[in-house]
C-alpha cells in the first residue's frame, strides 16, 4: 500500500512536469492556434544556460535559473520576431509545424554545438535531502516543481480568462485580421505569448533539471510529453494542461512501477489516441461547441510548384540518370561513395513522406519510425532465422503498413496537426522499444553482423553493387509514383491537399486516400530502412531515431514538397555536405535546422521550386502564362 | 476629415489600386461602387491598415496615418467592418461585442453601447450567450456591423455590409446606414448593390481596375447614363430628392425591386 502511494506520489511529481511542459503549448495555441514543437527546445536551453551561469559566476540555483529564465526569454524574443511571427502570417499551419520543427532542430543543434553531447543536471532548489512524511520519502526538489506548476498554470489560466489581454489572446487565435480590425496589436501578442512561453518552458526546464539529466537534444522528449498532456487536458486549456499532465504522470509511472519502464511511454502514446478518439478537444477542457473549426480553414495550403511543361522534368531526370550513372565509377569507394549510397537510399523513404506530405498535406514527424520497424524487422530474421534479406524486407513492410493502417484508422478523423503528434509520439514508442528490447535489437548498441542484401544468391556486398541496389529501387519508386500521381489517384490526393472539404464535397473519398497515402509513405519508410541496415551491417536506435524524422522533414521541404523529383537535391545536400566538408559535422543538426526554416519561411516550393522558376524563365516568352491577361478579363 | 491622395496599395508589392485620391467630409456618406475585383476592398483594407500604403497619403482629421498600425488607426476613430463577417467564431457574440469596444474611447460605457446594439438587433440579445459560429450567416453580419460600432467611431468605413442578408434585413441595414449618419457618423460605404447605397449615399465613387473613374454627388450618379448601364441594369430610373425618412420608409419595402 504504501509502496502504491509512493508510485502515485511519483507521478504526481511526474505530471507536475508535464503540466508545466504542457502550459507552453497552451499559451501559445491560444494566441496564435498554432502548436511551437520548438517549446522543449526552450526548456533544455533554459536549463544549460542556467547550469553555465552557475558555473561562472557561482551563484545560487536559483538566482542562476533567473538569470537563465531572462536570456532564454532574450532568445525567445529575437527567434519569435525574426521568425515564428513573420511565419505566422505567411504561412498555412501545416507549414507552421514545420518550420516550429525547424526552429527546434535548429536550438537543439546550437546547443549541440554550445554545450557538446554530455549529460547535465543541476542542483536541486534547496539541498538533495528528502523529506519524511510517515514512511514516504518526498523530494524537495518535487514539491518545488508541484508548487511552480500549480501556480504558473492557475496564473495563465487566470490571465487568459479575467483579463482583458487574455480576451484579446483568444481574439488573435479566432481571427489575427477581424482582431487587428478592433485594434488589438495581433503581432505583438503573438511575441509576448512566444517569449512568455518559452520563459515559462525555461521555467520548467530548471525546475526540473535537478531530477532528471539533459542534454542538448532532451528538447524533443519534452515536447512530445508536454504536446501529448496538452492535448489529453484539453488543447489551449492552461488547467487542462495540469490536470491532463497529473494523469498522464500518474498513469506513466504506475506502469512502469507495475509492468515495465519500456510500457510507460506505449502507455503515453496509447492515452494520447484514446483521448484523440473519444474526445479530440481533450477531457478536461470546457468551452462551447462550435459549428466548424474556422481555424483550420482560414489558412489554406498552398499548390505545389510544377514544372510547366514536362521536357524540362524530363530533362532533368535524364541529367540526374546520367550523373548517377558516371558517378560511382568515377568515385568507386570511398566516404564519399558511401554518402551517395546513403543518399539514394533515404531518397526512397523521403518520397514516401512527400507522398504523405507534398501531396496529401499532412504532415508526418514518425517517417524514422518505419524505417525503424524495416530495418529491425528485417535484420532480426536475417540474423537469428536465416530468413533471406528480400522476403526479411517484405514482412518489414507489411508490419508497418499494418502498423501505419492502425495509427491512421485512429487519426483518420483528425486534423493536421493530431496526426502529426500521433506520429512523433509513434517514432518515439519506437524508439523507446528499440532501446528497451535488448533481447530481440540489441539495446542501445544495437544489431551487429547483419548480411548485405542478396537476391537469389547474388550478394550486393560491395560498394558498387549497393549503389546500384539503391538508385535502382529509388529510381523505380520514382517512376512507379510519377506515373501514379498523374493519374486519377494523384489528382484525388492534390484536391485533397488543396481542401478537404470540397475534395469530400465533390466525392473523394478523403479518409481512404490519405490512408492509402499513408501506407505508401510507411512502405517506403520501410524498405528504405531495410537496405539501411543491410548496406550498413549494422543498425542502432539512433540511426532511425526521431532525429532522423526530422531531419527527412528537413530534406523534403529543402527539396521540395510535392515535386517527388525534388526531395533528392535535399537528401543530397544534407547528407553530402556534411561529408564533404568533416569539421561541419557537429554543425549539421543546426545546418539542417537553419535550412529547414529558411526554406519554410522564404523558399517554400524548395529547391526544385527554384530550379523550376530557372527553367521557366530560360523559356522563350509565350510560354509564360502572362499575369495581365488575367487581370484585363474582369468586366 | 477623411482625405486621400495619390494612394497605391496592393499585394506582396504588386499594386491593385493605384493612385486613388478620394474625401470623405464629417457626416457624409459617400458610397464606393466597382465590379468585384475593382479592388474596393483592397481600398478599404488600406484605409484600416491591413494592408500597408505602397504610394500615397491618407490623412485623417488632419493627421497623416499612411504609417500607423489598424491599432492606432481604431483609437484614432477610423473604423472598417471588413467583408465577410470575419466574427470571432469561438467567442459569444456577447464577447464579440466586447473586443469591439477594446479600444477604450471616452462617451458610454460599453455595457450602454451593448445595450444600443441589441436594441437595434433584438436577436443579438437573444443569442448573446451563444457562440458566434453558431448564429446563421446574416445574424454574423448583423453581429460585425454592431461590433464595428462599439468602439464609437468616427469614420466607418463598411465593406458589403447587406452581404447575405435578407431583402427586409438589407433594407433595415441601410436604413440604419442612413440614421448613423444622422448621429454625426461618416460613413465609406462599398457596396454590390448600386442602387441602394446611391439612394443614401450624399457622394459616390466609382471604382475600376483600382483606378477612380468617375465622382460626383449621388444624386447625379444615379441619373447617369453610364452608371445605370453598367450597376443598375439599363434604363435609369427617374429619382427626385428625397427625405432620409420617406427613403427609410421606401427602403423597407426595397426588397420588392432589388
Ligand atoms: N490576398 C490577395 N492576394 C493577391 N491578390 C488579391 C488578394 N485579394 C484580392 N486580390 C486581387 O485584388 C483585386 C481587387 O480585389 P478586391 O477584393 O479589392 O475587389 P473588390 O472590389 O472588393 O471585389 P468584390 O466586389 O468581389 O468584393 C482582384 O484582382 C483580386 O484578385
Ligand atoms: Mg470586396
Amino acid at each position: 500500500m504504501l509502496q502504491l502511494v509512493q508510485y502515485v506520489l511519483g507521478g504526481l511529481l511526474q505530471g507536475a512536469i508535464f503540466g508545466l511542459l504542457a502550459v507552453g503549448f497552451s499559451l501559445i495555441y491560444r494566441v496564435t492556434s498554432a502548436i511551437n514543437l520548438a517549446q522543449g527546445a526552450f526548456c533544455i536551453l533554459g536549463a544549460l544556460l542556467t547550469g553555465s551561469i552557475q558555473d561562472a559566476l557561482g551563484l545560487h540555483v536559483m538566482l542562476a535559473g533567473v538569470l537563465g529564465v531572462a536570456a532564454t526569454a532574450l532568445i525567445a524574443l529575437l527567434v519569435g520576431a525574426a521568425i515564428f511571427v513573420p511565419g505566422l502570417s505567411r504561412l498555412p499551419t501545416s507549414a507552421m509545424f514545420i518550420l516550429t520543427a525547424g526552429l527546434l532542430t535548429f536550438l537543439e543543434g546550437a546547443s549541440l554545438v554550445a554545450w557538446g553531447s554530455q549529460s547535465y543536471t543541476l542542483d536541486a532548489f534547496s539541498g538533495e535531502r528528502p523529506l519524511r512524511l510517515g514512511g514516504l520519502l518526498v523530494p524537495t526538489q518535487g514539491l518545488w516543481l508541484l508548487g511552480i506548476a500549480l501556480a504558473i498554470n492557475t496564473g495563465v489560466a487566470l490571465v487568459l480568462s479575467r483579463t482583458r489581454m487574455g480576451r484579446a489572446f483568444q481574439a488573435c487565435a479566432e481571427n489575427p485580421m477581424a482582431a487587428s480590425l478592433m485594434g488589438i496589436g495581433v503581432g505583438r501578442m503573438q511575441l509576448l505569448s512566444f517569449v512568455a512561453a518559452a520563459a515559462i518552458g525555461a521555467v520548467a526546464g530548471v525546475a526540473i533539471g535537478p531530477v532528471t539529466s539533459f542534454q542538448f537534444d532532451t528538447g524533443r522528449m519534452y515536447t512530445t510529453f508536454g504536446f501529448i498532456a496538452a492535448v489529453i487536458g484539453g488543447m489551449g486549456s492552461p488547467l487542462g494542461a495540469i490536470a491532463g499532465g497529473l494523469c498522464l504522470g500518474v498513469a506513466t509511472q504506475l506502469a512502469a512501477a507495475y509492468v515495465s519502464s519500456l510500457f510507460s511511454n506505449a502507455l503515453a502514446l496509447v492515452l494520447l489516441l484514446a483521448v484523440l478518439l473519444w474526445r479530440p478537444s481533450g477531457l478536461f477542457a470546457s468551452g462551447p461547441a462550435r459549428r466548424q473549426d474556422v481555424r483550420e480553414e482560414k489558412r489554406v495550403n498552398r499548390p505545389p510548384v510544377r514544372l510547366g511543361a514536362q521536357p524540362g522534368g524530363i530533362l532533368a531526370a535524364l541529367a540526374a540518370v546520367l550523373l548517377l550513372g558516371v558517378l560511382p565509377w568515377w568515385m568507386r569507394s570511398g566516404g564519399l561513395m558511401s554518402s551517395v549510397i546513403i543518399t539514394a537510399i533515404l531518397f526512397v523513404s523521403v518520397i514516401g513522406l512527400d507522398v504523405l506530405m507534398g501531396f496529401t498535406g499532412q504532415v508526418s514527424l514518425g517517417q524514422a519510425g518505419f524505417m525503424a520497424i524495416g530495418g529491425y524487422t528485417a535484420s532480426v530474421l536475417a540474423l537469428q532465422y536465416d530468413v533471406p534479406p528480400l522476403l526479411g524486407t517484405l514482412c518489414g513492410l507489411v508490419l508497418s503498413v499494418a502498423c501505419a493502417v492502425v495509427l491512421a484508422l485512429g487519426t483518420v478523423r483528425l486534423r493536421g496537426i493530431y496526426l502529426a503528434i500521433a506520429t512523433l509520439a509513434f517514432s518515439l514508442l519506437v524508439d523507446s522499444l528499440t532501446v528497451g528490447l535488448e533481447g530481440v535489437t540489441g539495446g542501445p548498441s544495437g544489431l551487429v553482423g547483419i548480411p548485405s542484401f542478396s537476391i537469389a544468391g547474388f550478394v550486393f556486398d560491395t560498394p558498387l553493387r549497393n549503389f546500384y541496389l539503391a538508385a535502382g529501387v529509388a529510381a523505380v519508386v520514382l517512376v512507379l509514383l510519377t506515373g501514379g500521381m498523374r493519374g486519377a489517384f494523384g489528382r484525388a490526393l492534390q484536391a485533397i491537399r488543396a481542401d478537404p472539404l470540397a475534395a469530400a464535397a465533390l466525392g473523394v473519398r478523403v479518409g481512404r486516400y490519405r490512408m492509402a497515402a499513408f501506407c505508401i509513405s510507411a512502405a517506403l519508410g520501410s524498405i528504405s530502412g531495410s537496405l539501411y541496415a543491410f548496406y550498413f551491417h549494422f543498425l542502432s536506435p539512433e540511426m532511425v531515431g526521431t532525429q532522423i524524422s526530422l531531419q527527412m522533414l528537413a530534406m523534403l521541404v529543402v527539396g521540395g514538397e510535392g515535386t517527388l523529383f525534388g526531395p533528392l537535391f535535399g537528401v543530397a545536400i544534407l547528407t553530402l555536405l556534411p561529408t564533404a566538408f568533416q569539421p561541419l559535422a557537429q554543425f549539421k543538426t543546426m545546418g539542417a535546422g537553419l535550412l529547414l526554416v529558411l526554406f519554410s519561411m522564404y523558399l517554400p516550393s524548395g529547391i526544385f521550386g527554384l530550379l523550376a522558376r530557372m527553367v521557366r524563365l530560360l523559356r522563350p516568352r509565350g510560354y509564360a502564362p502572362a499575369p495581365v491577361a488575367a487581370n484585363g478579363s474582369a468586366p | 476629415m477623411l482625405d486621400v491622395s495619390g494612394l497605391s496599395a496592393g499585394y506582396d508589392g504588386r499594386a491593385v489600386i493605384h493612385d486613388l485620391s478620394l474625401t470623405v467630409e464629417q457626416g457624409e456618406i459617400v458610397a464606393l461602387l466597382g465590379a468585384n475585383g475593382a479592388g474596393k476592398s483592397t481600398l478599404a483594407c488600406a484605409l484600416s491598415g491591413l494592408l500597408p500604403a505602397l504610394a500615397g497619403s491618407i490623412r485623417f482629421q488632419g493627421a497623416a496615418i499612411e504609417r500607423a498600425s489598424p491599432a492606432a488607426r481604431v483609437s484614432a476613430g477610423l473604423v472598417h467592418v471588413p467583408e465577410g463577417r470575419q466574427v470571432f467564431a469561438g467567442l459569444t457574440v456577447a464577447q464579440n461585442l466586447e473586443l469591439g469596444a477594446y479600444v477604450e474611447r471616452p462617451g458610454s460605457t460599453t455595457s450602454a453601447r451593448m445595450e444600443t446594439m441589441f436594441d437595434r438587433f433584438p436577436v443579438l440579445r437573444q443569442r448573446s450567450g451563444s457562440v458566434a459560429g453558431n448564429l446563421s450567416g446574416g445574424q454574423q453580419q448583423m453581429l460585425a456591423i454592431s461590433r464595428g460600432l462599439m468602439s464609437g467611431p468616427k469614420l466607418l468605413i463598411l465593406d458589403e455590409p447587406s452581404l447575405g442578408l435578407a431583402p427586409t434585413l438589407v433594407a433595415e441595414v441601410f436604413a440604419m446606414i442612413a440614421e448613423l449618419r444622422g448621429q454625426g457618423l461618416s460613413i465609406l460605404l462599398s457596396e454590390q448593390n448600386a442602387r441602394m447605397s446611391l439612394a443614401i449615399a450624399d457622394r459616390a465613387y466609382v471604382l475600376e481596375n483600382g483606378r477612380i473613374t468617375l465622382s460626383g454627388p449621388a444624386a447625379d450618379l444615379i441619373r447617369s447614363s453610364e452608371i445605370a448601364k453598367r450597376y443598375l441594369g439599363l434604363g435609369a430610373p427617374d429619382r427626385t430628392e428625397e427625405s432620409d425618412c420617406d427613403l427609410v420608409a421606401r427602403l423597407r419595402a426595397a426588397f420588392a425591386w432589388s
